[in-house]
Parts: structure tokens; sequence; C-alpha cells
């Protein structure tokens, strides 16, 4: 805004300040003064030309004009103080506005500087801010802060001072002190509190090694109702030593005593339930009702009496429910507790025969099946050993298998607690079966524990029956539970009487079947199959086939032949042959035995394959891929 | 359905709690969605787990049908989760028997041990995350590991026929399994992507019980 004139009247449209009673004013003085000046005028001009005989009025006269002249000076003089008048009321006007409009700039501009001051301060608090957050990363949770320290100097003993403030309010503030090694660190400072909406400040200090500065980092979170408790059981024996949780030596007779700490993790008061402990006898403590305050904390007390050997596993079970419209309540049971008491050796084992059809579908079964003469019967015996300690297991025989088709059994016949294991045998179902209409088998079985840990004990098998059809039956066995065509076509063998003299040396009559089924069926019935080991196989194993019948057998594996046997190869009834799988490739290979049968009648011997899958795995010493 | 196929029979091989059937594979066949040779095939046997093991396969029903085919119903492994098919009889090897099962009680994180209907092991577990959690259903035991003190896995580590839901690209497939863990105090808890972990005394314990075809049952 320019400066005015102050040795100046201001003119009446000159100041928009002026007041309206100046502008009355200065309109109205003027006009007087003029009348004053016109009245004494006309005085002067009526002495001028009064006529010089008038002698006598002429002293009148004179009289009359020295009023008149009074009147005029009067006059004047009052319009030149009316004039002055005006004129100071209008300069002090004008200088009123002007000292109000250089107050109003002084202002602007002191306005302007404190807000560039206030500008370029808070641009150095940023900078300063950024430097300082530089060090520090702060993020806030409903249960705690945490802070993360980072670009400190490289020393040990780094140092900071924090101090927490929650909605502002000083009786809500904390201050901690943190130490760490190197130039990052994270802790975390746990904080609880009801439900609702918090403001937190944090701030941290620090000169150290070197280094100084602070950050202040506000934040807020809104914390929900979070019921939440901690059940955790501790035990000790015979009131020694102090509770702990660890596992516990215990002798049978000892009383275990539990101690059972609740605590309220969460931000709600909690209303808890009757302890429940099964294993426990009367447990004492808060009684159901009471209320375990936030952060607060209780135990219950109960105890046992071990009264026999095992594992004695106990937890305990509570219930926290909080205040209504906080939550549905929370049931936690403790991490359980354990103490260990000796247990008596107890040598125990089962024994279990099953049984199927050779070349039939179906597992195996202790269930009683539908046979025929010139059939195998397979069985399956599975011991396991029931009781807590290894067993050596006696010989395996079973004079109801046949000579020569026992397999199986543990390594040096050492069966550890727990474990189980498999035996296999067969038998070929004979004129003496079909005349005496069924065929059944069990067997008997010695465990011998170690020394000190018990006698040995016999244990017998169930036993498993065959119903062994009679001659002329065409019943094919489909009395089994799962039967199915064999691969070679037509399992319908008639074993008619005629075939029995065959039967019984295990190789049926080629020209019986020829007659009614043909050499499908006649191979079919008779090629004995060929067993070989399921599942991985990682150490040499034997493949075999029953020799009884047999004229010779080719093994091929992935097509490639590896070995041929004849009859004359034959040990115990077997035709057998050791593979080696280091030498397979990691996978599924082919062996296959093409095996021709000794044929009575005719000079043309027949042929059939048999072929089994062997599986070559990798270690079991591996890294998995789960997902973790 | 069955009865739309002509089947003749039906009997259950297993009841997943006390007496259930399993198989290895003999072929490389096809799993169809019913018991006939024009049913939509479903997958293939396989012979190999990712971890180099024998596959094997929980076989639930046996159906013949008119034509006296025989054909066994089975779980199938992979995603999604719980899938059933048919193989023919011939496809697997001899069935199996187990006689127990392994219930994985995600609400009380504990794995029991059932054997004849008794519980003979139990112990504490740690399950999947919420994001990563680890399906529900019926399973078996797949494969026993050897896994030597794995900082991840622990001294053993048991593979199931279960698949986590969410790791699609997981190398292996995204396989479930029980094993060791060397962070103990997370147990039990939730901090897995969809294994299930146990002490590894547990898991020792637990290793030397179980049989491999044992069913699974995730709660």
């Amino acid at each position: 805004m320019p400066k005015r004139d102050r040795g100046k009247p201001q003119s009446r449209e000159s100041g928009p300040r002026r007041s309206r009673a100046m502008r009355r004013t200065a309109g109205r003085r003027p006009a007087r003064t003029r009348g004053a000046v016109l009245l004494l005028l006309m005085l002067a001009l009526a002495a001028f030309v009064a006529p010089p005989g008038q002698a006598s009025a002429a002293g009148e006269r004179s009289s009359a004009e020295q009023e008149a002249l009074s009147a005029a000076r009067t006059a004047e003089r009052e319009a030149r103080t009316d004039a002055a008048q005006a004129q100071r009321e209008s300069e002090k006007a004008a200088r009123k506005a002007q000292r109000e409009a250089d107050l109003a700039a002084a202002r602007a501009k002191r306005a302007a500087e404190r807000a560039a001051k206030k500008a370029k301060l808070a641009a150095e608090r940023a900078d300063k801010r950024h430097n300082d957050n530089l060090h520090g990363e702060v993020r806030f949770h409903c249960t705690s802060v945490e802070w993360t320290f980072m670009n400190f100097p490289e020393a040990d003993g780094n140092t900071v001072v924090q101090e927490l403030t929650f909605n502002h309010e000083v009786t809500k503030r904390a201050k901690y002190t943190f130490s760490f090694d190197g130039p990052t660190s994270v802790m975390t400072i746990p904080i609880d509190g009801p439900p609702g909406h918090y403001m937190i400040d944090a701030w941290a200090r620090w000169d150290t090694n070197g280094l100084r500065g602070n950050f202040d980092i506000r934040g807020s979170v809104t914390c929900a109702a979070v019921p939440a408790f901690s059940v955790e059981k501790l035990q000790r024996i015979g009131g020694a030593g102090a509770y702990t949780t660890s596992t516990l030596p215990g002798q049978i007779g000892q009383t275990v005593e539990y101690e059972i700490v609740v605590r309220n993790t969460g931000n709600v008061p909690l209303t808890l339930s009757d302890f429940t402990d099964t294993h426990c006898g009367t447990a004492s403590g808060p009684a159901g009702g009471d209320v375990l305050p936030v952060g607060g904390e209780t135990k219950y007390t109960c105890a046992h009496v071990l009264s026999e050997g095992g594992s004695y596993v106990n937890e305990a079970t509570v219930t926290g429910t909080p205040p209504e419209g906080d939550g549905a309540p929370v049931t936690l049971t403790s991490k359980p507790v354990v103490v260990e008491v000796p247990v008596p050796p107890a040598p125990a084992f089962s024994i279990e025969k099953l049984q199927k059809i050779a070349g039939a579908t179906g597992s195996y079964t202790t269930s009683t099946l539908s046979g025929q003469l010139g059939q195998t019967v397979d069985y399956e015996i599975v011991v396991r050993n029931t009781g807590n300690v290894a067993l050596t297991l006696g010989s395996f025989s079973d004079e109801r298998c046949d000579a020569g088709t026992v397999l199986g059994g543990p390594v040096g016949r050492i069966l550890a607690a727990g474990a189980s294991t498999n035996y296999t045998c067969s038998h070929l179902l004979d004129v003496a079966d079909q005349a005496a209409g069924s065929y059944s088998n069990a067997v008997t079985l010695t465990g011998t524990p170690p020394e000190g840990d018990g006698a040995p004990i016999a244990q017998g098998s169930n036993t498993v029956v065959v119903e062994v059809a009679p001659a002329g039956s065409d019943d094919n066995g489909g009395g089994e539970e799962h039967h199915e065509p064999t691969p070679g076509g037509n399992s319908t063998t008639s074993n008619s009487s005629s075939s029995s003299s065959n039967a019984s040396s295990g190789v049926l009559s080629s020209t019986v079947n020829q007659s009614q089924s043909g050499v499908l069926a006649f191979a079919s019935a008779s090629v004995p199959a060929l067993t070989g080991p399921e599942g991985c196989v990682r150490k040499s194993f034997h493949v075999s086939i029953r020799s009884a019948g047999v004229q010779s057998v080719t093994f091929y594996l992935d097509g490639h032949k590896l070995k041929t046997l004849t009859a004359k190869n034959a040990r115990e009834g077997l035709l057998t042959i050791e593979m080696n799988p280091a030498k397979l490739k990691v996978g599924a290979h082919k062996l296959v035995a093409r095996i021709t049968m000794m044929h009575s009648a005719s000079t043309k011997a027949t042929v059939a394959s048999r072929k089994v899958t062997i599986l070559r795995c990798h270690s079991a010493v591996v890294t998995p891929k789960f997902t973790g | 359905m069955l009865a739309a196929l002509a089947v003749t029979a039906v009997t259950r091989l297993s009841n997943l709690r006390t007496h259930s059937r399993w198989a290895y594979p003999s072929a490389q066949a096809p799993v169809r969605a019913s018991p006939s040779q024009r049913a939509r095939v479903l997958g293939h046997l396989r012979f190999l787990t990712g971890d180099g093991q024998a596959e094997l396969y929980m076989a639930l029903e046996s159906a013949r049908t008119t034509s006296g085919r025989t054909w066994i119903q089975i779980e199938l492994p992979g995603r999604p989760n719980g899938q059933t098919g048919w193989v023919p009889r011939g496809a697997l090897e001899s069935l199996h028997t187990v006689d127990g099962y392994l219930l994985v009680d995600r609400g009380a994180l504990r794995a029991t041990l059932f054997r004849d209907g008794r519980a003979i092991f139990s112990a504490p577990i740690g399950v999947g995350k919420p994001s990563t959690i680890t399906p529900r259903g019926n399973f078996y035991v797949m494969e026993k590991l050897i896994t030597l003190d794995d900082p991840l896995y622990g001294p053993y580590a048991l593979g199931t026929s279960a698949y986590a839901p969410t790791l699609n690209e997981w190398p292996g497939g995204g396989v479930v399994g029980i094993h060791g863990t060397d962070e103990p105090r997370l147990i039990p808890g939730r901090p897995s992507h969809g294994c299930v972990r146990m002490r590894n005394a547990d898991i020792t314990r637990l290793w030397t019980l179980v049989e491999v075809g044992t069913p699974i049952e995730i709660t």
C-alpha cells in the first residue's frame, strides 16, 4: 500500500477510512464561512456608496460599519478556525488510517515471517525425524510394541532409553532401557489393556558409542476383546523338589502332586469353570465361577497315587468365560506331564493264520474257502509281538504246509516289541483232502523273551478251513470272497477223478483237460504262480515258482533273458533265482517267467508266462519334499 | 450307481478303523470313476512316491461285475483330496491288512494311534497355519522315511496320502508329512505349512509303532 502525505489534508473522497461525522463537519463549515464573508462585503460596499451630505448619519453609519467590520472579522476568524479545525481533523484521520494500515502491514509481515520460520522448523524436524527414523521403526500391536533399532554403531553395548505413552496420559507412561550389541536389534515390549482404541507414543533417545539422536513415533491400535489364558501343569513326586514340567521317574505306590497354574493372558477378565482332570484326585483351588482378572494368576492342586507301570500322562482342562459381548468361552488343555513308572516285563505275542486260493483274487482271510482238487491254498501267518520285550521266535514249521514252501519271518528270528512279521506257505489240495471234504490248518509257535524277562511262551493260531469240492463237482471256487478268472482265461478246470493220480503228484492230466477245456484250461489250472517281493527291494531277493510239473523256466527282466532253470535245479520244491537290485535303476521292472510244463501224453510241451513287478526304490534315508 | 453297472456283489474291504487293506500296484493301470472299462479315467496308479518310495493304495471295497471281473475301489492320492476310484483286481498286488488307525485331531492338537480300537499312543502335535491348513479327511501312511535329525524333519518322517490344499507349487507336489522338528516349543500349536509336526521323541515312538498303509483320519 502506498504511503500518504501526512502534511496535506485529505479530500473527502480520498479517505475511505474517514468517519461519517468528519464528512458532515467538512461539508457544513465552508458554507457558513462563505455567508460571513458575503455579509462583510455588503457592509463595506454600503459605507463606500453613502452620500457625503448625510453627515449626521455618517457617524451612525460609521458605527454600523465598524460593527459590520467587526462582525466580518469575527466571521472570518471563525471561518479560519473552522477550516483549521477541519484540516486538523482530516489530518488526524489520515494519520490514524495510515497508522492502522502500517500496523496491518506489520502484522502481515510478522505472520509471514512466523509461517516461514515454522515451515523451516517443520522441515528441519522432518529431516531430523527422517534421520532418526533411519535408526528405528516401531510397530504397534494390541499386545505388544515391537521396536526395531538399526544403523547403530557396529559395537557392543548400544543403549537406548525408551518411553511409551498411552493416550497422551502421563500416568500411563512407562520407561525402559534396552542394550544390544551390533547395529541392529529387535525388541518387544508387551502391553495389555482392556478392549478399545489407544494412541501410543513411542519415544526413544540414545547417546551411545558416538551416535546421538532420538525418534518419536506415534501410532494407534484398536483392540478387540481377546479372551485368552494359559494353563500349565507341573508335577513333583512325594513332595520332594520343585514342581516341574519335565518327565519324572516314579515307582508304584508313590504320590504324584500336580500344580496347575492358570494365567489370564488376554485383555478381559475371565470367569473360570470348575477344574477337570480325569487322571487326578480331588482338586483344590478356585471354585468354579471365580473371576480371574487380566494378568491375574491362580493355581489348582491335585494328586495321584501311582498304581501301575508305564507312562502316566496327565493334563488338565479349564474353561474361561469372558464378560458378555467380549467373545466366546475358551477351553484349554495343558501340555501333558509324564511320570515314567518301570513296567515289569510282559512277554506276549499273537499269531493269526489266513488263507486264500492261489491265483484267485481277493485278500487273505480267516474265513472258510471253497477249493478244488489240484488248487493250491496259500497261507499267511501273521505274528505280532504284543508284549513289551523282544521275543526270539522258535523255528517255524507247519506240517500242514507243503514241504519247502515256508518263507518269511524276522531277521535272526528276533521280533521287537510291537513289531510284527509274516510267514507264508502253501498246500496243494490232493485227493486225500478231497476225500476228507476239507483241509484245515493251524500252527503253534514259541517265543522266548530275554533272560530274566520271563519264561518262553507258546501260542497257537486260529484254524482256517478250505472245503474241498467232491469228485465230479464243477464248482470252480466261486465260494471264495473275490474270485476272477486267472490270467490264462478259463479257470474252471474240471478235476475229474481221472486226474487224481496225477493230481496227487502235483501234475494234472493234460489229456483230461484238453478233452474238456483245451490247453488254456490246462495251463491256467496247473502253471504255478511266480512268487517275488512286493514293495521296495533294496537288498538281494529271491523269485521262485513251485517246481511241481515244471519242465523248465526262463526268467526275463525288462525283456532281457536272465537265466533258465530246469526241473533238476529244483530245491525243496522250488525253482528259484536270486537277484541283486543294486544294478537296477530306480523304478519299476518287469520280471517274466516263461514256464514250460511237463507233458505226459504229448510230445509238445505247454508253455505259459507269469510275471511280477520288481520295484527298485530310493533309499529310505532321505530328506523328504513335504510341506513342512 | 453300482447296480446300474451290473455289479453282482460288493464287499467292504476296509473299515479304516480296526481292519483295513492296502496293496502295492502291479501295473500303471488307469483309475476309473466306476467299475467299468468305459468309465472316466481319474488318474493312473503309480509305482513310486515323490520321494522314491513304493506307492501304495488303500483298498476300500471290491465289486464283482456280471462279467465276472472283480474291481477294487481305492483312495486316489492327489488333489483334490478325498478322491476314490476303481481299478481291476489284477492291477494291484496282494492285499495287506492293518488293524489300527491314526487320529489327527487339529482342534485338540493331538495325534492318537489306535490298534484294535485301543489307544496305544498319543502325543501333542503342531498343524498347519490358517493360511496353509492341514487338510481334513481320510488318508493313510504312504511311506516311512529316515531323516537323520534333519533340522526341518527331525529323525523320522511319515509320508501320507494327503496333499496340502493350497501349496500347489511345492516341490514334490505338496505332500503332507508327519515328522519331527527342531522347534519343539511350537508344539502343540499351528506353526506348519500343512504337515503334522511332533516332538522328536514322539515321532520316533510313532514311527516304530505305525505301519505303512495305516489309515489316518484328520479331523
